[in-house]
């Protein structure tokens, strides 16, 4: 392959869709072009700025706390996650043609400042003279070395339960806020997807202050209402969601209540057929929903 | 606007430099002005609340490690770490093959987790943000729909060029033209329209 080929690879490189063997050939090619890693790094700049369109979701404190005290404990030692991370190290290291170069080889070997004495006898060679004196020396430091680690493995197995502890504690602390954000971001993604459209549902006479959003996606069917300011719905009956299509046809939805402010939110699909909706109303039906409306229209969308 | 960026880049640089050198309070700036949108790609591509905190986890303990590493003439300090965080993911979604990923998820997998708050992220952070979001989704809106989606599958779904394949019912060859088309008319949108230097 020559250098005009590898160029086409670029975009698909920086994509991050280039298989691994493709990817490898491509970073022997840009380990001597220039030209080619310049544009390149361009191109990557162009893919992750798709980020900024994604929602930014909040970690959990707790994630932070620990992942502070894990830098904070590791210093400058070698990476203790070494062999866990090592996969994708070599992968990322790949991908970045060394930007993200590999673990120093010298991480691996011991620091010079833990415990050079045993260190140097171990893997220097002793003369013969030296043999008894050196074993009782390895003897003795390797009893010390094992209560180090044997008092500093209670350390982290009690360091361990007490942040399970916590962990459980802020687990249930979230549940009620992740809640809310799953549905946010779920119409959030909705609205990013290639087919999304949306449509404003207006109050009628008996409700004019009610209104509602619908948003749907062609391609997978997905359909969320959120309506606000309904009255609440009597008991026995909820709002139902119909589909109205060009050919005037009325399909029902699904159906849902709202909230002590007048809110409401409906998960639904689009009716089978019907890929796009001329316009969306909201009636007050009994609450497991009817096939064809009855009640009293509360909202409608401007056809579209 | 077209200021944000080599401010913000810079900056960047400084608190990568500073980390290599193993400044704590430095990565937690760094910590801070990025785990929330990574977290929100890790979410996206895994859909596991569990693994994209485990690999948020194992990414900033990488980034201190390698932070002396990053080469500031190869490009942005968030590219090297969007470029980490996604290969990572990729490769614990690998990983963690008993479950078989489609395109369309049912709504108890889409992901979860608090707001951003600002508490977490300067005000200043996020209104930038909007503004690069504003500007990234107006190129994007630009793209044939065909060019669009296969481009967001791959980056931000962190699905294969096969996979895609499989979903869309098209031709591998054709998976991959869009791909390559799309970031390459998005790369040109973005240059031509704000001029170098913006997103």
């Amino acid at each position: 392959m020559g250098h005009e080929d590898y160029r086409e690879l670029l975009a698909l490189e920086a994509a991050g869709a280039l298989d691994g063997d493709e990817s490898r050939a491509l970073a022997e090619h840009l380990s001597s072009c220039g030209e080619c890693r310049r544009e390149l790094a361009e191109l990557r700049d162009t893919a992750a700025s798709l980020l900024y369109t994604l929602t930014p979701v909040a970690p959990p404190a707790r994630l932070r706390t620990q992942v502070l005290e894990q830098v904070r404990a590791l210093g400058d030692a070698p990476p203790a996650s070494e062999v866990k991370t090592q996969a994708a190290t070599r992968r990322a290291g790949v991908e970045d043609e060394g930007t993200a170069s590999r673990t120093p080889s010298t991480a691996r070997a011991p620091r010079p400042d833990a415990r050079p004495g045993l260190w140097q006898l171990l893997t220097g060679r002793p003369s013969f003279a030296f043999g008894t004196l050196a074993a009782s020396l390895v003897i003795v430091a390797l009893g010390v070395t094992s209560f180090a680690l044997w008092q500093r493995n209670r350390e982290l197995s009690a360091e361990t339960a007490r942040l399970s502890a916590r962990l459980e504690d802020l687990r249930q602390e979230l549940a009620a806020g992740r809640e809310q954000l799953a549905r946010a971001q779920e119409v959030n993604d909705l609205l990013m997807a290639p087919g999304a459209a949306m449509a404003t549902l207006k109050g009628m006479e008996v409700a004019p202050q009610a209104h509602a959003s619908v948003a749907f996606d062609r391609n997978s069917g997905r359909v969320v209402l959120l309506a606000s300011a309904l009255p609440p719905a009597p008991a026995g009956k909820a709002y139902q969601l119909w589909f109205i299509t060009d050919d005037k046809k009325v399909l029902p939805g699904g159906v849902f209540k709202t909230d002590a402010e007048g809110q409401g939110r409906l998960d639904d699909r689009l009716p089978q057929g019907v890929s796009r909706p001329s316009a969306f109303a909201v009636t007050l039906e009994d609450e497991r929903g009817v096939p064809k409306a009855e009640g009293s229209m509360y909202l409608l969308s401007a056809a579209s | 606007m077209s200021q944000a960026r080599p401010e913000t880049d810079a900056r960047d640089r400084n608190l990568l430099a500073a980390v290599a050198r193993k400044d704590e309070r430095a990565f937690a700036e760094l910590y801070d002005t990025y785990a929330s949108i990574l977290f929100g790609l890790l979410l996206r591509i895994l859909h596991s609340r569990a693994e994209a905190e485990d690999v948020l986890q194992e990414l900033f303990l990488q980034v201190w490690q390698q932070a002396p590493s990053f080469d500031p003439t190869r490009g942005r300090p968030f590219t090297w770490l969007v470029t980490l965080a996604r290969s990572r993911a990729i490769d614990r979604l690998r990983a963690v093959e008993s479950r078989k990923r489609t395109a369309q998820r049912s709504a108890e997998d889409f992901p979860a987790g608090e707001p951003a708050s600002s508490k977490e992220e300067a005000a200043d952070e996020l209104a930038l943000r909007g503004e690069r979001a504003e500007v990234v989704r107006g190129a994007l809106a630009e793209l044939p729909e065909e060019q669009r989606s296969t481009l967001l599958l791959a980056y931000l779904g962190g699905l294969s060029q096969t996979e895609i394949a499989e979903q869309t019912g098209q031709p591998l060859g054709t998976v991959k033209t869009r791909t390559r088309s799309g970031l390459k008319k998005l790369h040109e949108l973005l240059r031509n329209r704000y001029g170098e230097g913006v997103v």
